[in-house]
């Protein structure tokens, strides 16, 4: 069992994802450590902000009479409070004696010093504070007072601006996730673009179009291209050979088949029995059929040929058709059909495309038309002219008109029920098919009304 | 009709002599180029068929020079090859017509007539019998005061009695004469184009006569 994977992507989609994968964790990334940077900037505003205020408390002890006193710096404590309307909370203690303050606010359990305070977060009534602890040795009648103070303070205002600060990042780093999605983009494109225009080229030539690729690709993709055209080259001269071979064969097989024909007719009108009669016949038949298929082959062959190799020219689209009409007028007076032609175009109307294919394509169309067309009735050969295309429809009675399967119609070997007695190979209209694929042209074949049915091909100007 | 034939295969160009001498009509055979030339210089022909792919050479460069000396005898060539650009090929260079093989007699005849009346132009010969007279290349017959158009297959048909009136044709010739082996041919199809024959030659001098068990003819009415 083979395990199934997950191909549908394209590489421009998968780097598109895997380039907005690493924009976003790019932005993210940016995002938390700006704001870590950000909050400890803030952090260290809130630390300097409580060393001063420990320093101001520091500044007003005092000792009185072999006491310790001290004036609370109240102005200071109201700039901090001020600040976001957070709360201060402060204690102060001699020599393990609560001095003033709040006598329950928690004792950390470390203390620096003036110069390097002990920081630390705790919560006290509900708040979430930063708090500054140190001692101090003060000393009063030569006797040491060691001092230890403490000072917190909610944070509020700095929350408040980690939260701003944070909106203003987000919006920041989701502009910057957006450019840098652009730029994936960009790059997705820019680095897909040579595989496009070496898929284009692949992909809009013709079916049989076995020319090489020619479109520079960048180094990664060469292995490839050339593979490619190793391929086509294999491909083109096997297709060669079987062309030579095809044709060669269709034209040794003509020559000894017009000398079975020719001997069985002969045969056949001198022929007096219904049974030998009957019996030449179905030789002839074969022989014909051999030859259509035969011929069919070759111009198969041909037009495989030609749509790899087209030779596009200037030709009146109208005289050709008119020349193709007149030669197959005795054809259809053989079979007691009117061709009609009639024609609004100009002869001076030109295109340029592959004439063979073009002619190909027309004459296998008015060929099943006179195959197949009632007797005695009339084949109708039309040429306009659109906005856009010239039109040529040929319209004929069938005998009974069959349901016509576009998808089966131009399938090769592939002979309506109904046609199983008329000699044919089912290769015909898969030959006009292959020819107007290779000319950029057109074609369509549907019953109209009754048993008519019609040809139209649309040939681009 | 006189008619060469340059080709090399023994047995096609026997087959197709055995045929047309069959029709009537004179017929030589050359089986390369030489041999032709030589022909063409000291016989006038009606027409030739010529074969493109000869011991000696290509039958298109033998239809240049003969066109090189503004002869202008109908050539029909018979080719192996359908290519388009072959068939492109010949008519530039001067062939009438082209039949690409193998091709079946009535086709070969039908276009040796198309060639011979486009030549012919407005020279060509009526065939004529009794009161009426039959117009190859308009396909009208002409009686008293009327003129009537035949479809092709009628034509061919009145052709053929016109051709040799009074003869018997068997059903089975005429079918052979008319019809292509790979049409589909019903039983009573000479029935019906001889009975709308005998209707457009009401009021003539002619008839098509039924001879029970045997085939047609062409007879002048008592």
């Amino acid at each position: 069992m083979t395990k199934k994977t997950n191909l549908n992507l394209s590489i421009k989609n998968r780097l598109l994802i895997q380039l907005g994968f690493v924009a976003f964790a790019i932005s993210l990334c940016v995002f938390l450590i700006t704001r870590i940077v950000v909050s400890q900037a803030i952090t260290a505003t809130q630390d300097g902000l409580l060393t001063a205020s420990i320093q101001s408390v520091i500044d007003k002890i005092y000792v009185v009479e072999n006491t310790v006193s001290v004036d609370l710096p109240y102005d200071t404590f109201s700039l901090l409070g001020a600040v976001g309307e957070d709360r201060i909370f402060y204690r102060i203690d001699e020599s393990g004696q609560f001095l003033t303050g709040y006598s329950d606010f928690p004792m950390p359990n470390k203390f620096g010093n003036i110069q390097e305070p002990e920081f630390s977060n705790l919560k006290y009534m509900g708040e979430t504070l930063r708090m500054a602890a140190i001692e101090n040795i003060v000393f009063a009648m030569d006797k040491p007072h060691e001092l230890r103070i403490i000072i917190a303070q909610s944070q509020n205002f700095q929350k408040s601006i980690a939260s701003r600060i944070s909106s203003n990042l987000i919006l920041i780093t989701f502009f910057f996730f957006m450019i840098a999605i652009l730029f994936a983009f960009l790059t997705a494109n820019l680095t897909i673009k040579p595989i496009d225009l070496f898929a284009k080229d692949v992909k809009m030539r013709g079916p049989n179009n076995l020319r090489k690729v020619s479109v520079d690709v960048p180094t990664e993709l060469r292995p490839l291209a050339q593979s490619l055209n190793e391929f086509i080259s294999r491909f083109r001269s096997t297709l060669r050979q079987t062309e030579t071979f095809i044709a060669e064969a269709a034209h040794h097989i003509r020559t000894p088949l017009s000398v079975v024909k020719s001997e069985s007719e002969l045969a056949l009108r001198k022929s007096k029995t219904p049974e030998n009669r009957e019996r030449l016949r179905t030789i002839i038949k074969s022989v014909d059929q051999t030859n259509r298929s035969a011929s069919q082959l070759l111009d198969h062959a041909m037009v495989l040929y030609r749509a790899e190799r087209p030779e596009p020219e200037e030709f009146s689209i109208q005289h050709a058709i008119s020349e193709i009409v007149t030669q197959f007028k005795l054809a259809a007076d053989l079979r007691d059909l009117d061709l009609i032609f009639s024609t609004e175009v100009s002869a001076k109307e030109t295109v340029h495309l592959d004439r063979t294919l073009f002619e190909t394509s027309v004459r296998n169309l008015l060929d099943n038309a006179l195959k197949y067309a009632l007797a005695e009735t009339l084949i109708i050969v039309e040429f306009s002219q659109t906005k856009k295309n010239f039109r040529l429809t040929i319209k004929n009675e069938y005998l009974s008109a069959p349901f016509l399967d576009q998808k089966q119609l131009f399938k090769k070997f592939k002979r309506g029920d109904q046609t199983k007695e008329i000699i044919g190979s089912g290769l015909g209209l898969s030959i006009v098919m292959e020819a107007v694929s290779a000319i950029g042209a057109s074609i369509d074949i549907r019953k109209i009304k009754g048993d008519i049915v019609c040809a139209t091909l649309l040939v681009p100007y | 009709m006189k008619v060469l034939i340059v080709e090399d295969s023994q047995e096609l160009a026997k087959s197709l002599r055995l045929f047309l001498e069959l029709e009537n009509n004179r017929v030589e055979t050359a089986s390369d180029l030489v041999t032709a030339s030589h022909y063409i210089s000291v016989t006038h022909f009606d027409i030739i068929l010529l074969d493109i792919m000869l011991p000696d050479g290509d039958g298109r460069n033998f239809l240049r020079s003969v066109r090189s000396k503004n002869n202008n005898i109908p050539v029909i060539v018979m080719t192996a090859r359908s290519e388009i650009s072959d068939r492109v090929d010949l008519l530039d260079i001067g062939a009438d017509d082209y039949i690409v093989k193998p091709f079946e007699f009535v086709e070969l005849e039908a276009r040796c007539r198309a060639v011979l009346r486009r030549h012919s132009g407005q020279n060509q010969q009526a065939l004529s019998y009794g009161n009426i007279i039959v117009y190859p290349l308009s396909a009208i017959i002409e009686f008293g005061e009327k003129k009537i158009s035949l479809r092709n297959r009628e034509l061919r048909l009145l052709e053929i009695f016109c051709n040799s009136p009074e003869i018997l044709f068997s059903k089975e010739q005429l079918t052979d004469r008319l019809f292509l082996i790979s049409d589909e041919v019903t039983e009573n199809a000479i029935e019906v184009y001889v009975g709308r024959l005998r209707k457009k030659l009401f009021g003539s001098s002619v008839t098509i006569e039924t001879v029970r068990g045997i085939g047609y003819r062409l007879i002048k009415n008592d």
